[in-house]
Formats: C-alpha cells, structure tokens, sequence
C-alpha cells in the first residue's frame, strides 16, 4: 500500500520511495527514510497528507503520497487498515499498538 | 572511533595567526531558530543585503563583544557589550562580522539560495582563520540536523554547534525529552565540537555567552568532527555528479546513523531505527501543533482559513495602512513643504525654480518613499509574524494545488493575491517563497495584478464612458487582470520559466510558536532600510526627472518651473509618442501624457488628466462632470467616433503596462535590472497589443 492509502492515526514503515535519485535523496536529507516508521497525523485537503517521522512533521501532496510504499506496523493497524481503510472516525488511540 | 588526526587537520596551521575576529556563519535548516539566534546576537546593528551576483537576500550584522568576562546574565547586555567584565586577560572589544545564511537540509543545494549557503561555508573551509560557522542543530529533529552538521564539517570549516528549539514539547522526538543540558554534553562528548545549548526566545536568551566563548576557543583551536568519513578524493572539484553525491551522502547518512544511535543510547532512549514490527511505537502523542493542525490543515475548513488569512494581509496592506500613507502625505505636503517654503523665503528664493525644484520634485519624491514605508512596514510584519508562527509553511501546503499549474509554490499565492491592493508590498512578500527561480516568476507577474491604484482610472473612465454598465466594466476588468496573470505564468513557464516545473512538495512543518516582538521589529527595521536604500533613491531620481522635464520650456514665452504642460519637455515627449496609440483609438496628447505620468504612478493619472484639461480635479472621480466631458470629446476625435471602444482600450493598457516607477525599483532592487527592463519592455508590448486589439475590435462592434 501507499502512504495514500494508510489511513489517519495509522503508523507504518515506510519501504520504498518510487522517487527520482535527486528528490529520494532530499527526502532522506529532510528525514523520510526507507525504514523509517510514520505517523500518518492528518489527511488534509486536495489528497495531502500530514506524516510524523521521529518528532518531525511533514506536509506531503498527494501525487508524492502514492508514490511512497508503506507497511503498517501493529496487529490494531494491520486490521484497521486491511477492513475499514476509508474509516476516518476510529480515534488515534484506537490504534495503539502496544 | 579516535580519528582525531584525520579530516581537516591542515586548519590548525592557522591557529598561530587567526585574527581575534572574522566571520561567524550561521548555517540550519529552514525554521531552525537561526533568524531569532542573530538578532539575539546582532540587535540592532544589522543590515539586509543580497548576496553578491545574486537575488539572494541575506541578514549581516556586527556581533559585538566586550572582553570574554563572565558569560552575561542576558543576551540584551551580551550584544550591546555593556556587560563589561574587566581584569580578564582579553578584556578586548571585538566586533565579529555575522551573516546568517539561508536555511537549507544541505549543502548539495538545488536552489539558488541554498547554493549561497553552500558557498559561502565552502568559502570560509578555503580561507583557514577567516571564521567560523556555527551550525544551528533542532534538538528535536536531531538526526537531520547532524546530516547537515556533517556536510559542513567535512568542508573543512571549524565548526560550533548550537542547540535550538529546546523549549518546543514534541511528545514523539526521540531526544525531546533530555534535559538540554544533558544532551549538549553527550553531543559534545560524541563529537568533539563544543555544543552550546541556545535559548533565544524568551525576554533573556541563554547560552549566547557559552556561544561566544566556544566560538572563541574554536577559533584559537580548531579541531575537527570526530570520526566523521572523509571526503572522497574528488569531492574537492567543483564538477559533481548524481552519483557521486549520492555514494557521498550514503558515508554521511551512515555516520548520521551511528552519532544518532550512540545519543540514543547513553541518553536511554529509542530511535525508530531500532523498533520492529513487533515492538510498534508507543503512544500516539498528539502535540499542540498536531492539534491546532487539525483544524489549520482539515480538509474543508483550511482552505477557508488560508483565504481568511490572504484577505486579512491584502486589507492590512490597504485598509489599516491607508490612513498612515494620508498622514504622512499630508504632513509631507502640509507643514512640511510650507517649512521649505517658509525657509527658502527668508532667503529670498521662494516661487522660483528652486522652489519647484525642490518642493515639487526632491519633497514630492521623498514623500513618495515616505509614504510606501508604512505598507511596507506592515507587510513585512505580517509576513514575518505567520513565518515565525509557522502557518506560512501550511499556507504553502494548503494552497500547493491552487499554484500547481503556474509550477509555483503554494506560498507564491500570498503576494499575487497581496498585489491586488498594492504591488509594492506584494513584491515583498515574494522573499517567503525559497526558490529565487519562483521569486522572480512570481515577481514577473505581480505587475499584471491590478493594484487599487489603477482602479481610481478606472473609475473615472467607466464613469464617463459606460456610466449604466460602470460596475461591470470594473469587475471585467480585474477578470482580465486575473486571466493577464494565469496567461502571462502558462506563457513564462513555456518559455523563459521552462526549468521551473511543478515538484514533489514535501515540507517540514515547524512547530507552531507565538512570534516574538523585539527580533520582528528589528527584522522589519532592517529590510524597510534596505527598501529605502535599494528602491527610495531610484523613486526619488526618477520624480526629479519628471518635474525637469515638466519645469523646461519648450515653447512660449515662459519662466524655467511655471509652465504649462503643453509647452513643457514632458508635453514634447507626450506628442511625440501620441500617434503610437493611434491604432488603439486614444492617440491624443491627453491620454499620452496621462500614460507617461502612470509610469510614475498610477494614482495621478486622474489628476493628469484633470490637469491638462485645465480643470479642477473633481473631488469625487465617479462624477466626471465636465471632465467627463472632455475625456469623451477628445477619445471620441482620436478614434474617429468610437470612443467607447478607446476607453475600453486605453483601460486594458492601464491595467498591463508598468504599474509605477516604485514598483520597477523594487524590482530592479530584488532581481537586478535585466529582468526587471525585460518585465518593462514586456508589459508595454503586452499592453499595447491588447489595447489595439480590444479597440479593433471594439470599434467593429
């Protein structure tokens, strides 16, 4: 799945950038990082999406959100993500982990 | 890990010559606190300038210190250097030279600015004792920060770091929770540079005083980062390749990884490197700004918030500043120019051309500068308050589809939308946007968004030519406005603009902060200096002209500075270009002078007209009265009965040719004079063609 697809409240590990060289490589420079685990914090408008990594946030567009793969993290996330992946009312804490 | 003799060992035979004070760069990323650090630092001995051969704009100040006595109490006394601690062995005053760079992730820059950034550290790592760089570290995002910490270290420049954002609570930061004290030792300790903890934004800033000693000892000795990989044999020339920088990078992100997990683990905490799938993160701490983000960044309510904060900037720079530009206009004009006259006539020189001279040329020129400050003042208030709120980066988020088709940068929303209230304060809020390509695409197009000033002619004109459909006609006319804007940015981006293309938009988003008042008003001190210094003298020199050019005789019998238009310089020039806009219906001498008087500025352009009618100018331009009149008779001669048509037209040139001569300086002060003479050429070609095509066709109607 995409980072597109990872719903709000989501944590997932981000696998891969299907990015140019130059702009993975400013990505990885700013922090986003194959292995890196995200905090999907927000969907905002037009498709955006708000991700934590390590304490930083970051505002991605939405055509860059689908070109980076993503794997949720937890058994909650897992089920959340593989049943109800359009459910945006489930609450953060809903899906905690640990 | 001892590699102490590798790396940039040759700085040290400068040790025994460093002078006691050179160049303190200050180099971080974007939001990093680097701005608030130098005017903590700088105070008020600061200046705005561009960066040399560059439209790159940097803040350089004088770091001023007394002695190296006890490290002050505040960072008030510490840059004013009254805090004097004497009977030490350096109780010497230096004054070090600070500039502080671009923010940027790296110095493997993409961008013009961040190529200053790069430069400039390059420069300092080439010419050993001529300074230091202090790399301003985020505490909370501490592996990216080492990154850029590596970069710089690898050139070869002595190194400081400074620690900021250590009072902003971000619940998830791996090191968020250390003490910072604690977390500056181990820094130290891994590192082998000095880390100094800052604190800049409260009443009285910490650490400057461990900063200054640091730099000091750094400058006497510098040593370098610990352990750090060497750069490749070829990493010195200039010509670097993709590959290169990516093997490059991949050695930095390796050694990035091992400081981090070495921070990690004698602070006792976690790096999400180390979480598996098993262990999934813990808690989903929403921060303040994730909750403040949940409303700023919703999907529906942002983009309504974002509108609500671009109109409430376009009324500051109109509404709330008009009554200050009326204020300073009348004093300009009131007392003020009846003191010089009152003065030249003690001496005998009043009504003369000196009087002219300098009450209706020099004053007039200054009052014109005088009277932009406020706007511009207030403008870069506003711009500097949602940049250290951090809402400019989600402005830029939120508006990133709207811009998407121009290639630009959702900030680049800001000042079109500003200019349609003045293009001038519009023009300066260009500086958010990051990319110097983007400012000068999106400076290029700001003149093409119709201003109020312009709206005055259009007032007149609707009134006396389409007096049932005037409103209309208004409203076309900033519909044009806006279709000038998107056509002028699809042709650019087709063809000068090319490399502009729509990127990736991936952005930090900066904890939101509440701005502090004393570096905001020292920042806008400093660049309204540079808009006066840059800009005021080309608006100044230029009012001169027009006024020699109106106070010279060409014709009659009359006195230098009491003549009519018709028979001045400026009336000859106006002839002269007349037959020009003959295929545009308005080729009589009224609208000539009119036109060339709207280059200066598009507010007298009414009074232009009033003027060489010869009448009053009436208090209320909607009723034209026998103005109107006039206006009808003379459009209607030029354009053989279609003057309904050549108003029309001479609208349409209103609103695409230069809007004023501050405009141009301002443009000329932030991207040079070519593009700025090219923008001119463009506008007036563009403006021209329209005129003569809306009355072609017009008058066929």
């Amino acid at each position: 799945m995409t980072l597109r697809d990872a719903p709000e409240g989501a944590h997932v590990r981000l696998t891969g950038l299907r990015l140019s060289d130059e702009v993975t490589l400013r990505l990885r420079e700013m922090g986003l990082r194959p292995g890196a685990v995200a905090r999907v914090v927000q969907h905002a408008a037009f498709g955006g999406r708000v991700v934590a990594v390590a304490g930083s946030r970051y505002a991605i567009d939405t055509q860059t959100a689908a070109l980076i793969d993503v794997e949720p993290i937890g058994s909650h996330d897992a089920r959340a993500i593989a049943g109800t992946a359009g459910d945006r009312t489930a609450p953060a804490s809903a899906v905690v982990g640990r | 890990m001892s590699c102490h003799e590798t790396g940039p060992g040759l700085v040290r035979g400068a040790v025994a010559t460093a002078p006691p004070s050179g160049r303190v760069l200050l180099v971080g990323a974007p939001n990093v606190g680097k701005s608030t650090l130098f005017n903590a630092l700088t105070g008020a001995r600061q200046r705005t300038v561009n960066a040399p051969g560059t439209t790159v704009e940097l803040a350089t100040g004088t770091w001023h210190v007394v002695g190296t006595g006890q490290s002050a109490s505040t960072g008030q006394s510490v840059s004013t250097g009254q805090s004097v601690s004497t009977g030490t062995a350096h109780a010497t005053t230096r004054s070090r030279t600070l500039v502080d760079l671009p923010g940027t992730y790296s110095l493997l820059a993409r961008l013009a600015d961040e190529q200053v950034t790069a430069d400039a550290v390059l420069e300092l790592a080439r010419t050993p004792g001529s300074g230091v760089a202090v790399v301003v570290l985020d505490a909370s995002a501490l592996t990216r920060s080492l990154y850029l910490l590596a970069q710089v270290a690898r050139t070869g420049a002595p190194v400081v770091v400074g620690l900021t954002m250590l009072d902003v609570v971000v619940p998830d930061s791996p090191t968020g929770a250390a003490p910072p004290e604690v977390l500056a030792d181990v820094l130290a300790d891994i590192l082998g540079v000095p880390v100094v903890p800052l604190s800049c934004r409260d009443r009285s800033p910490r650490g400057l005083g461990a900063l200054r000693e640091a730099v000091d000892a750094v400058t006497a000795n510098p040593r370098p980062v610990r352990d750090l990989p060497l750069p490749s044999c070829c990493a010195e020339t200039d010509v670097t390749d993709l590959a290169t920088d990516l093997a490059q990078a991949e050695l930095t992100f390796a050694w990035v990884e091992r400081v981090a997990a070495e921070v990690a683990a004698r602070l006792g905490v976690a790096t999400d490197a180390q979480e598996s799938v098993d262990a999934p993160p813990g808690p989903a701490t929403s921060s303040f700004s994730d909750r403040v983000d949940g409303v700023l960044l919703h999907p529906w309510a942002g983009i309504p918030i974002f509108l609500a904060v671009v109109w409430l900037l376009f009324e500051l720079t109109t509404a709330l500043a008009a009554p200050l530009v009326n204020l300073i206009d009348g004093i300009v004009h009131g007392p003020v120019a009846e003191a010089v006259t009152w003065a030249l006539g003690t001496v005998g020189l009043d009504g003369g051309w000196l009087h002219g001279l300098l009450v209706d040329g020099l004053l007039a020129g200054v009052g014109t500068v005088l009277t932009f400050l406020p706007v511009m003042a207030v403008m870069f208030l506003a711009l500097g308050v949602l940049e250290d709120s951090g809402y400019l980066a989600r402005a830029a988020f939120v508006a990133d589809r709207a811009m998407r088709s121009l290639g630009l940068d959702g900030r680049a929303l800001l000042p079109l939308v500003v200019g349609f209230g003045c293009n001038l304060p519009a023009l300066a809020a260009t500086r958010t946007l990051p990319n110097a390509r983007h400012r000068l695409l999106t400076g290029l197009l700001i003149p093409l968004t119709s201003c109020s000033a312009r709206l005055t002619v259009y007032v007149l004109l609707a009134g006396a030519f389409f007096p049932r459909y005037a409103g209309t006609a208004i409203f076309l006319m900033y519909v044009a406005s806006v279709a000038l804007v998107l056509g002028g940015g699809l042709l650019l981006r087709r063809t000068a603009f090319r490399d502009v293309r729509p990127e990736p938009l991936v952005l930090v988003l900066p904890a939101y902060q509440r701005p502090r008042l004393r570096p905001l008003a020292l920042t806008v001190r400093s660049r309204v200096g540079a808009f006066v210094a840059g800009a005021g003298k080309i608006i100044v020199a230029t009012m001169l002209v027009v006024w020699v050019l109106m106070a010279i005789p060409v014709a009659g019998q009359h006195a230098v500075g009491d003549v009519p238009v018709a028979d001045s310089a400026y009336g000859r020039v106006a002839s002269a270009i007349t037959p020009i806009f003959s295929p545009a219906g308005f080729g009589n001498d009224h609208a000539s002078a009119a036109l060339i008087t709207g280059f200066v500025a598009k507010e007298v352009v009414v009074g232009s007209f009033a003027q060489s009618y010869a009448v009053a100018e009436p208090g209320d331009a909607a009723r034209a009265g026998s103005l109107g009149d006039r206006l009808r008779e003379s459009f209607a001669t030029s354009s053989g009965g279609h003057g309904a048509a050549a108003a029309a037209a001479f609208l349409v040139f209103v609103l695409a040719y230069t809007p004023c001569v501050a405009t141009l300086a301002e443009q000329r002060r932030l991207f040079g004079w070519r593009p700025t003479l090219g923008a001119v050429s463009a506008q007036l070609v563009t403006a021209w063609l329209l005129a003569v095509l809306v009355f072609q066709i017009g008058s066929r109607l």
